[in-house]
């Protein structure tokens, strides 16, 4: 857990208008996303959570049961939406030709569907599309995106720069642009990296912290979740050593020493990943929930309430 | 069937799930387990991260190369094989351009379509390029590769499924003539332009233009045009794989964790995949915690603390009452892996086996490692629960 002698390494970035997760799968993005968000409302902001293509996890997390992936508020100051390339089109589209007629006549014909769905890149473009439009006007202060893991989130976050590289002049490559002015300016957006103590997590946050350093993202810091609490006192060592192995305590000294290797292992993992990112790192501690619901959602918020500042 | 025999007997095997739950690792245990079966082979995994390379302690291994590690190395790190194991990593670029050169004979169209702007684009890793290109590397490799078995490795969930809807999705836009109304004009004149766009699409070509902007829609339909001589050729190939991965060479595995972040992702994909016409073999849930036994009998700590701390050890009590903390917090983690176990049966229809793997305590990033998992699959009373 963060030493209450640290700054809020997360306070500053509550004033950005998005905030992007991602990292290796399963690390707990949308978890600690909706914690977040949970978190930047207590502290007065209206907050947008966005997913990408995703089966509903915020809502669900949440304790609030959806229909459908469009935009709505399901608490009161918490938005939700679930980014689908279709709905971006049908918005991004009727943008540039204004009347309904003229969309329905052009582009709900599955001929011209399939075309677009052919084209590669072209639904993040779209999805990001819709999200850059949320920022002016969802009427939220803070836009938490649940981004894909680490290589499609990294491939989601390039896929506007990849546009402008490559398409000639016009609509497209000018909504492109409007996207990557926002990825790209500090005073806006920011990435976060969540990992687990684990080898691969902590390989993947580094690689993308690089990855997206070379892409001009502005990256706000790192989230290490599921960190294992670690009860033992200085000199645990010696006394582990002097019980020997009592038949009594073979399973307690067998499960202790199992313990302790993972926290050995986790330390030495946390330890690369704070060497490898020039970033804060806020830790999470594990939590045995036996549901992963609202309760423990709410938890993971107070758990993060040192780092995200007083105000709450 | 179980897992076994589907490795003794697929000519193909898919493993789809949730990410960070160990599918790439475990792809390579099931590869590894063939092996030890005697049969020949290929790992492949198409997730961008380099995560087989990671698992199998091979740093070395370049994107798009395929290694093969030799039965005496195997042997050398303790895997009872009887036939060699070869690994790669799909590079969607690479993957791309033989696709090019094996389809497209005239040299002069080869060039042209490999320096074409959308292209080179493409084949850089724009999302869904990946897809096409892992899907025919995974037919020429089942087809033409000499293994005896293709284990693919899909990137997470909804990229995953992806994967699997790709020749769908091509077949789709290819039986729907989408391509062919932007194009037919452009391969009836052998150029394209404004003016044929114009006589084409009219109205909608107008209309999508303001959307795209004109150049947009030029640079894409010549580029289409190019693309023209890999259609036919595609369809074939994309209906010929749409018929493999349902038929029974193709046997798909579900991988997932007992996570309560996960289930419903898990869900999620047995249900793409039932819409799909296929039902997974089996479900490897994985990183189960173990059972940590039986604390000690009342009141022995608290003896033990003080007998110790009369031989000068000050730290005894709180280091004996952190152990039995961590004994506590790892049974309360194995109980919750277990009700969630029983809460996935559930979720899953009770479809299939589930195979619960206990934690390694580490991860695997050797083949040492990589053959402690193969026994919790394979041989379950050597490395099961205790």
């Amino acid at each position: 857990m963060q030493a209450p002698a640290h700054p809020p390494a997360l306070a500053p970035l509550l004033a950005r208008r998005l905030l992007a997760l991602t990292g290796k799968g399963g690390v707990g993005k949308s978890a600690l996303a909706a914690a977040l968000g949970l978190g930047a409302r207590a502290r007065g902001k209206r907050v947008l959570l966005a997913e990408v293509r995703a089966p509903r996890r915020l809502p669900a997390l949440l304790g609030v049961r959806v229909e459908d992936d469009a935009l709505r508020e399901l608490q009161p100051g918490l938005l939700w939406v679930n980014l689908q390339p279709e709905a971006a089109l049908e918005i991004y589209a009727m943008r540039l030709l204004k009347l309904r007629a003229v969309y329905r006549a052009v582009f709900e014909q599955r001929m011209v569907q399939s075309f677009l769905r052919a084209v590669p890149g072209l639904a993040e473009i779209l999805m990001l599309g819709h999200l850059r439009a949320l920022v002016d006007e969802s009427g939220c202060d803070l836009i938490l995106l649940d981004a894909p893991s680490t290589g499609p989130g990294a491939m989601l976050l390039e896929a506007p720069q990849a546009v402008v590289e490559t398409a000639p002049l016009g609509a497209l490559r000018d909504g492109a642009e409007w996207i990557q002015r926002l990825l790209t300016d500090p005073a806006a957006c920011a990435v976060l990296l969540v990992a687990l103590p684990e080898e691969l997590p902590v390989n993947e946050a580094i690689d993308l912290h690089h990855r997206l350093r070379r892409g001009g993202f502005p990256q706000g810091a790192a989230l290490l979740n599921r960190v294992l609490p670690d009860p033992f006192p200085p000199g645990a060592e010696a006394v582990f050593a002097r019980l020997g192995t009592p038949l009594a305590a073979r399973d307690l000294l067998a499960a202790t020493r199992a313990y302790r290797r993972r926290l050995a292992g986790q330390r030495a993992h946390g330890e690369r990943l704070r060497a490898g990112l020039a970033l804060p790192v806020v830790e999470l501690p594990e939590l045995v929930e036996p549901a992963f619901g609202p309760q423990a959602v709410q938890r993971l918020a107070d758990l993060l309430g040192p780092a995200l500042g007083e105000g709450a | 069937m179980n897992l076994a025999a589907v490795l003794r007997e697929a000519r193909i095997v898919v493993t789809v799930g949730p990410g960070g739950v160990g599918k790439t690792t475990t792809a390579a245990a099931l590869g590894l387990q063939a092996a030890c079966q005697g049969r020949r082979a290929l790992v492949l995994t198409i997730d961008p991260a380099l995560r087989l390379a990671d698992a199998l302690g091979l740093p070395g291994l370049a994107p798009g190369e395929i290694r093969e590690l030799p039965v005496a190395a195997l042997a050398a790190a303790g895997v009872p094989a009887r036939a060699p194991l070869a690994v790669g990593m799909l590079d969607a670029g690479l993957a791309w351009r033989r696709v090019i050169e094996r389809q497209v004979p005239d040299p002069v169209r080869r060039a042209r379509l490999l320096g074409h702007p959308y292209f080179r684009r493409m084949q850089a890793d724009l999302a869904g390029a990946r897809e096409y290109a892992a899907m025919e590397e995974l037919h020429h490799l089942h087809l033409d590769g000499g293994y005896d078995l293709v284990v693919l490795d899909t990137p997470p969930t909804v990229a995953g499924v992806d994967f699997l809807e790709a020749p769908d999705r091509v077949l789709d836009v290819l039986e729907r003539d989408g391509y062919r109304w932007l194009m037919r004009p452009a391969l009836l004149t052998g150029k394209l332009g404004l003016r044929v766009l114009n006589f084409s699409g009219g109205y909608v070509v107008r209309t999508l233009s303001r959307f795209t902007g004109l150049d947009f829609l030029r640079e894409l339909a010549g580029f289409v045009d190019l693309w023209s001589d890999l259609l036919e050729g595609f369809r074939q190939r994309a209906a010929a794989m749409k018929a493999t991965l349902r038929s029974g060479v193709t046997s798909f595995v579900l991988v997932t964790a007992a996570d309560p972040n996960l289930a419903q992702e898990s869900r999620y994909l047995y249900r793409r995949l039932q819409r799909w016409e296929v039902r997974p073999a089996s479900v490897v849930v994985n990183r189960m915690a173990p059972d940590p036994g039986e604390p000690p009998p009342a009141g022995w700590l608290e003896e033990r603390a003080a007998a110790l701390v009369a031989e000068g050890l000050g730290a005894a009590p709180a280091a004996l009452a952190a152990a039995r903390e961590a004994q506590e917090l790892s049974r309360a983690m194995h109980r919750r892996d277990f009700a969630q176990l029983d809460a996935l049966r559930e979720l899953l229809d009770q479809c299939c086996d589930l195979l619960p793997v206990p934690h390694l305590g580490q991860e695997v990033c050797d083949i040492a490692w990589l053959e402690q998992l193969r026994r919790r699959l394979f041989e379950p009373l050597r490395g099961g629960f205790r």
